[in-house]
């Protein structure tokens, strides 16, 4: 899994997954956390970890499939 | 179709726990090199520095006393005689500039403990006055 970290010099950290699924991404973010608190980086505030989707426009309508009464 | 999934989240600490990056002597030297530096004072001593209060005395045409508090991030600024000078100006200019090199030394930390917990395969900085410390990670 790979993790991009942003750390910003007031503190805050920012993560992010680009590859596998949310729920991957989810844990491995959440690992990562824990594991830098063990490590003495206590944070004061961790946002819920979101999910974001983005690519061409036409790419995000999901269709049901027709039936006939 | 669509585009993987991507998972984000934003973690903070305190400007306090900022601080801790940088040892009580650290915090002297670099309220000592700001203020011959930037200010132009020459006479410019660490007098002391604990976890409870760093201190630096200069001594000139202005004297005067700074104390920095790392537990809270305050500065004060105390003159042997009379306000010479904008002092709560100068404690303000102080504890941005010795957040600022905790900001740095912080980030620092943060890498080096990541660098521990997974393989770095990337490492930049971004531009700016306040650029941020950009890892990737594989774990």
């Amino acid at each position: 899994m790979d993790i991009e970290v942003v750390i910003c010099q007031d503190g805050s950290i920012a993560f992010f997954t680009r590859s596998g699924n949310f729920v991957q991404g989810k844990a491995a973010i959440g690992n990562l956390i824990a594991a830098l608190g063990e490590a003495g980086v206590e944070v004061d505030s961790v946002s819920p970890v979101e999910q974001h989707r983005h690519g061409p426009d036409e790419t995000v309508w999901s269709f049901e499939t027709q039936h006939d009464h | 179709m669509v585009c993987d999934a991507i998972a984000t989240a934003r973690a903070r600490v305190k400007s306090t726990e900022v601080l801790k990056a940088l040892s009580p002597e650290q915090i002297g030297e670099a309220l000592r090199q700001y203020l011959i530096a930037q200010e132009g004072f020459q006479s410019v001593v660490v007098s002391s520095a604990s976890n409870r209060a760093v201190m630096v005395r200069v001594k000139g045409a202005v004297s005067f006393e700074v104390t920095f508090y790392p537990q809270t991030g305050e500065v004060a600024v105390r003159s042997a005689w009379g306000v010479t000078f904008n002092r709560d100006k100068l404690a303000q200019v102080l504890a941005v500039w010795v957040g600022q090199v905790a900001g740095v030394a912080y980030q620092e930390k943060v890498a080096a403990l990541l660098s521990q917990l997974g393989a770095v395969t990337s490492r930049s900085r971004t531009s700016g006055h306040h650029s941020a410390l950009v890892l990737k990670l594989q774990v």
